[in-house]
């Protein structure tokens, strides 16, 4: 990540519905090192003010289009492009201030909840500036929504895992950005708190903001996403609304799994995956 | 509830408060490394000998002796704590410490070479020198054979290469040392165990000028440190210059670590456990830790080297046994503290 | 101690306490000690040397087959010689080493090295060993000799406060009961640390500069000029009225490194860096030999004449 030209000022609030976020043509990408490739012949549009769900068995290449989208990783095919500019020339300050990411896990240095969740606020402000009563008022919002305000004072080793995704969560709120993009972030958290992440993913996007995550979650996804984009060994084997992408031989074919769908009130499909008794050895 | 702010907004005054206590203890300390010694002065001689009035033999001993010495300790001390927070934060790993990327072996290797061949015979400078140019060996070598893996400063890369590096200029010192004659490998050895004694004003103002725009660099990269202490991705998607901001970081911290090492042998214990503790009682924010650090260090440096002094009468004994000896209880009792409803 | 006449078996106690007991005087002799060498060379005994180790710098024995260092030889180097005696230091704890000579059949001798009455029960011993008391008993008086007449010499005379530097960083100096704290005695001085406990004690920068000496010696080898003047220049060391005002003294140090008979002539030299005057009383040959050549080893001149290598 050498020092990039400047990208484009942005506008704070990109047009609601219609515009699009993120652009992908037939983007290809190979770990250094890798015989195969992890991605190949991607191409998808993110649109602007939705819930775009990334899902897709382990190893299928979610985390490595995230890193792309992130400007992480350059492509070594096609391009990734935000607002128009490519993903991986945007200075990283700038991209901060565009979108926010929940990451999946990261080390436990010994740092309060709270200022855990004011370096949130660490775009926005120059290295030594003092923290203004807007970024406090922020970072005590982002606290109370994601429920971790009693932890203010805690530090953050010293909490459940699921105690710890709602900090991050917390933290990226606080960032207060267009855009927020989560990585796996119900993977620790019981239903209560489960539901209430997908909530506030909800609650962004009917502020207008674009949530992008990737999920296990089938369900919640299908629920929630206005998007679901799957993925299989690196290709994009299915993406658009929910009830056209969750289809029983689709899903059986990709996860190598006998499924069940069913309709759910809301017009969401849900999988129930079917028991199959593990094989005996013959000897 | 020591560690972090409370969640109103966050105040300047509980870290300048902080601060102006290790201030103080560091004075103290100076005060003691000027007063104790094989000649004791009372704290009005140490006053007159400051001012220049008094016995001329008190005048001596504080302004050519202990007032250098004094000095260097405090510099090299914060010098060491300093690099020791940067590579606990960049390395995300508390064991982390300055002669973990093979720096001291480096500079080992550069003494025992000039002492080896005569050169510190015929020039006070020549050693440092030499130590200071193995340092920088060391270095370049550690940072060559990370970066070749991956093209990234990969955080265990960096501790692999700096272990095995370092073995390999240990071996080059005793082998240099097995055919060298018995007062080169006296020299050698007591260059290693680490010393303030050969303090001068010159090497003083050597290490001062260098240090201060080295420490205003780390300084800079406070807050990037507290997010590379989280997670290199984390501090990229908060809006860290992740690869320029290691860089500066590395390099601000192992050079202090070389000067360090080169003036006065390589003293342990001092770049882990003064950063640890402080983190332990005031958290990781690296905008009060940096400066916190530099300011204990030299403070537990100044009071190591005259406990290692004074205390053995006249014997002196080697500061890094103050170190460890003193440090390591300070250190378990700070580490069975329950903090914050965890023990960490 | 038996006194030895031609093949008269021979038994001295060495300085470690046990009897050494030789079937008839030693005809191979191998010595890891340099004074001892020195000092079997001045009784006579110099034919009867085999092997040298290292440190040997005696131009009589360059010749002599290489055992290896001081204080650790080579076992199998001394044995292939087929010593009849081996001399060894008395400070040497190792066991193992005096076990497996003695296993192979070669008796040690221990041989105490510190002070002056050291040298002389060296000379007594080393001489019944190898049946020159004769020798011996002449080389004893000749440096009673010498001693009495450099004592007396200065007797009438004040005595300068001296300080001999072993070391300079950590600064150490000589305790009075090494030969080198007796010569300096002898020889007309007082030492600023004679009361030191232990016989070559680290003494710190503030306390020399408190005591204040008049005299500083300092035994200098291959380096001569630079080592001083590094002295000049060291904290502590130049503020000391001493060092300022010319009273730094330079002796050879190889000629104070050895209690062996040459402390006579170390006397002499210390007298010399005392007391001025008696500068022309050193002879040439006292400091020349041996001086040590660049690598340490062989000598570069002899009582005037080009060394064997």
């Amino acid at each position: 990540m050498r020092a990039r030209p400047m990208a484009p000022v942005m506008p704070r609030h990109a047009a609601v519905g219609g515009a699009v976020v993120w652009q992908l043509d037939a983007v290809g990408f190979r770990h250094p090192g890798a015989s195969t490739c992890a991605l190949s012949e991607v191409s998808l549009e993110i649109p602007a003010g939705r819930v775009t769900a990334i899902i897709g068995p382990n190893g299928a290449g979610k985390s490595t289009l995230l890193h792309l989208l992130l400007g992480v990783a350059v492509p070594n095919a096609g391009h990734v492009t935000l607002f128009g500019t490519p993903a991986h020339s945007w200075r990283r300050v700038d991209m901060a201030r565009t979108v926010a990411v929940v990451p999946q896990a990261e080390a436990e240095p010994l740092f309060t909840v709270r200022d855990t969740v004011a370096m949130g606020r660490y775009p926005h402000r120059a290295a030594w500036q003092r923290e203004t009563t807007a970024d406090a008022q922020a970072i005590v919002e982002a606290m109370t929504q994601c429920g971790v305000l009693p932890f203010a004072d805690r530090v953050v080793g010293s909490l459940s895992g699921g105690e710890r995704q709602r900090v991050r969560l917390a933290r990226a709120l606080a960032q207060q950005t267009d855009i927020v993009v989560l990585d796996e972030p119900t993977s620790a958290l019981d239903i209560r708190y489960e539901m209430a992440v997908f909530e506030q993913v909800a609650a962004l996007r009917a502020t207008g903001r674009t949530a992008v995550l990737v999920t296990h979650q089938l369900n919640l996804a299908s629920r929630y996403a206005d998007q679901l984009v799957l993925l299989h060994a690196g290709r994009i084997v299915a993406q658009g609304a929910p009830r056209d992408v969750l289809l029983a031989p689709r899903v059986e074919s990709v996860y190598e799994w006998p499924v069940e769908v069913i309709a759910h009130r809301e017009g969401a499909p849900q999988i129930v995956p079917e028991r199959r008794p593990m094989r005996q050895e013959i000897p | 509830m020591s560690a972090g702010t409370s969640w109103a907004a966050d105040t300047r005054a509980v870290p300048i408060a902080r601060l102006l206590v290790l201030c103080a203890l560091l004075g103290l300390a100076m005060l003691a490394a000027l007063r104790f010694g094989a000649v004791p002065l009372s704290t009005i001689d140490v006053f007159d000998a400051l001012r220049g009035s008094g016995s001329l033999v008190h005048q001596n001993i504080l302004h050519e002796l202990r007032l250098p010495r004094a000095v260097q300790a405090s510099l090299v001390g914060a010098a060491l704590a300093l690099s020791g927070t940067t590579y606990q934060a960049l390395l995300r790993n508390p064991l982390a410490e300055p002669y973990v990327l093979g720096v001291s072996s480096g500079a080992a290797f550069g003494a025992v070479v000039s002492v080896v061949n005569g050169w510190s015979q015929r020039e006070v400078w020549a050693l440092p020198l030499c130590a200071f140019a193995g340092a920088v060996l060391a270095m370049v070598l550690v940072f060559r054979i990370a970066w070749s893996v991956g093209h990234r400063l990969d955080a265990r890369v960096l501790l692999l290469s700096g272990v095995v590096v370092s073995a390999f200029l240990v071996a080059c010192i005793w082998l240099l040392l097995t055919f060298a004659d018995d007062e080169s490998v006296r020299t050698a050895v007591f260059w290693m165990m680490g010393s303030h004694s050969g303090a001068s004003w010159r090497s003083v103002s050597v290490l001062a000028v260098v240090m201060l725009p080295t420490a205003v660099v780390l300084l800079w990269q406070a807050r990037a440190l507290n997010l590379l202490a989280i997670g290199e991705m984390t501090a990229a998607f908060l809006g860290t210059n992740v690869e320029r901001s290691k860089w500066w970081a590395y390099a601000a911290a192992t050079f202090l670590t070389a000067v360090g090492v080169s003036v006065s042998g390589s003293i342990g214990f001092v770049g882990l456990v003064v950063p640890h503790a402080l983190r332990l009682l005031w958290g990781g924010d690296h905008r009060l830790l940096v400066p916190a650090s530099a300011l204990a260090g030299a403070a537990f440096m100044v009071s190591a080297d005259t406990a290692a002094r004074t205390v053995a009468g006249a014997n002196e004994l080697p500061i890094g046994v103050v170190t460890a000896l003193v440090g390591v209880p300070c250190f378990v009792w700070l580490l069975r503290r329950p903090v914050n409803g965890a023990n960490v | 101690m038996a006194e030895s006449k031609g093949d008269a078996a021979v038994a001295v106690v060495d300085d470690a306490g046990r009897t050494v007991q030789l079937s008839h005087p030693a005809r191979r002799v191998v010595s890891l000690i340099p004074s001892a060498t020195e000092t079997l060379l001045a009784i006579g005994a110099g034919p009867l040397l085999v092997g040298r180790t290292r440190y040997d710098v005696a131009p009589e024995v360059q010749h002599l087959p290489l055992v290896g260092g001081s204080v650790d030889p080579s076992i199998e180097a001394i044995a292939a010689l087929r010593p009849d005696l081996v001399v060894s230091w008395e400070s040497d704890k190792r066991q193992q080493f005096r076990e497996r000579l003695e296993r192979l059949g070669v008796p040690i001798f221990m041989l105490r090295t510190q002070d002056t009455s050291d040298v002389y029960r060296g000379l007594r011993n080393l001489g019944v060993l190898t049946g020159h008391s004769r020798g011996a008993e002449l080389t004893a008086a000749r440096l009673r000799a010498e001693l009495d007449s450099v004592r007396i010499s200065v007797a009438a005379l004040p005595r300068p406060r001296v300080l001999y530097v072993v070391f300079n960083d950590p600064p150490m100096t000589v305790g009075p009961h090494t030969f080198i704290g007796q010569l300096i005695d002898l020889a007309g001085g007082t030492s600023i640390f004679a009361d030191a406990t232990t016989n070559w004690p680290n003494v710190p920068m503030e306390e020399i500069v408190r005591r204040n000496p008049d005299i500083v010696i300092v035994p200098v080898g291959e380096f001569k000029g630079q080592a001083l003047e590094r002295l000049r220049a060291m904290p502590g060391w130049r503020t000391l009225p001493a060092v300022r005002e010319g009273r730094l003294v330079h002796v050879p140090a190889n000629l104070l490194s050895r209690p062996s008979p040459n402390i006579g002539k170390a006397a002499r030299v210390l007298r010399a860096a005392m007391f001025p005057a008696f500068a022309s009383a050193v002879h040439a040959a006292d400091t020349a030999w041996p001086a040590l050549s660049a690598d340490g080893l062989a000598p570069t001149t002899v009582d005037g004449r080009a060394a064997r290598r």
